[in-house]
């Protein structure tokens, strides 16, 4: 039983490499940055960032949370003090089941692309359909209006 | 063409010869000195797909597997090879040049924690009295809108207490496993720590160990994500905002 306990967790042995959703929160945002060679960059590429936020303290998120609590059975919460007895019930869920109930408020949805639509219609689906992922699993997430992501002045010059 | 710039290192670093940038294009080192950017050639034009995101992820985290790498945010592209030297590598070239040595032998490791909403709405019942009886009296159909409500709001109070305890708490962990550990913004539901870990290379074996017991110890309503070896992005971010390099 132990081991399948852990098995969420037996990729933590080693680091794994950055996924896209690392990539976004990291090079798009990190890193040196020369400012008169961003804007070069951007010439071609426009790179918006958008702030995806769950509203926490809002009327949803209240009756979500109530609706989630009532849920729970309440038998096995009173009579089963060991938190490992209680996995047993969210380890049938698939990983991205659980990770769509999962949703972090703020999270950075990158969408990059460029001014110019020649061949882009293949890319723009794919973004679209990965936007489409994220909202579906989102539950009760609210896109606030996207904003442009210019380069960070790093210094008055 | 353009030249797409993927960080700067020390100019003796060997780059592998497998290693490909954007669009699959050689890497190749621009030398100014002690220094040396990492490039490849880049349709100045091109428009950036997610596999350039990650090629330039994966340049920089296969080179510094081995080397010292200074990472550039990603869309730095500079149009010739002198521009490359002279308004990055010979303008920045004492900043570059100490911050080379600062992270010298050192690597960036990303630990990410999640909370499982049921597993942790679970604890928080089992440890907060006062909420679970606030669900008693809410069970049935007959509760009202306000009372809903009240439930949901300590509630949602509760899951943020825990969430604000495990990430002291794995602070504290990780920080007896790195140099420096810094914290990144998390603001939300379900989401606890997001911290990155400055970790000497040759180090690196025991701190996997560490992680891999960190996270088997953990309760288990976190859920550890652990991502590395990086360049050191969030740590040169930090030293720029507070000092910048180059003018």
């Amino acid at each position: 039983m132990s081991v399948t306990q852990r098995a969420p967790n037996r990729y933590l042995e080693r680091p794994a490499p950055s996924s896209l959703a690392d990539v976004i929160d990291t090079i798009l945002d990190k890193g040196l940055v020369i400012d008169i060679y961003v804007r070069v960059s951007l010439v071609g590429i426009e790179i918006l960032t958008i702030d995806a936020r769950i509203v926490i303290a809002s009327v949803d998120t209240y009756l979500r949370f109530a609706e989630a609590v009532n849920r729970l059975d309440l038998t096995e919460t009173e009579t089963q003090g060991i938190p490992e007895l209680m996995e047993d019930i969210s380890r049938g869920g698939s990983k991205r089941k659980t990770e769509g109930a999962l949703e972090a408020v703020k999270e950075k949805v990158a969408d990059v692309f460029s001014r110019d639509d020649e061949e882009e219609e293949e890319e723009e689906e794919d973004y679209q359909n990965e936007d489409e992922d994220r909202s579906r699993n989102s539950g009760r997430r609210q896109a606030q209006p996207a904003k442009k992501s210019t380069s960070r002045p790093r210094r008055e010059s | 063409m353009a030249l797409h710039v993927y960080g700067v290192v020390a100019a003796m670093t060997p780059l592998p010869e497998d290693l490909r940038g954007r669009q699959q294009a050689p890497l190749r080192l621009i030398v100014h000195g002690d220094l040396a950017a990492v490039v490849s050639e880049v349709d100045a034009n091109s428009r950036a797909r997610r596999d350039d995101l990650l090629a330039h992820a994966r340049v920089l985290e296969t080179l510094v597997e081995g080397s010292t790498v200074l990472p550039m945010r990603f869309g730095v592209i500079v149009e010739t090879d002198e521009g490359v030297a002279e308004d990055i590598l010979a303008a920045g070239e004492s900043g570059l040049t100490s911050l080379l040595n600062s992270f010298n032998g050192l690597v960036q490791l990303t630990v990410k924690a999640n909370h499982n909403e049921e597993v942790a709405l679970k604890d928080l019942l089992r440890e907060r009295p006062e909420i679970r009886s606030l669900r008693d009296q809410t069970a049935g159909r007959s509760a009202s809108y306000q009372s809903q409500l009240k439930l949901g709001e300590a509630v949602a109070a509760g899951l943020e207490a825990l969430a604000s305890a495990d990430a002291a708490m794995l602070k504290e962990e990780l920080s007896r496993l790195a140099e420096r550990v810094v914290l990144q913004d998390v603001s939300g539901t379900n989401q606890v720590l997001d911290a990155a870990l400055l970790v000497k290379r040759e180090a690196r074996t025991s701190t996997d160990e560490g992680i891999a017991r960190l996270s088997r110890a953990v309760p288990d309503r976190l859920r550890l994500r652990y991502v590395g070896p990086q360049p050191p992005y969030s740590f040169v971010d930090a030293e720029l905002a507070g000092e910048p390099v180059w003018a």
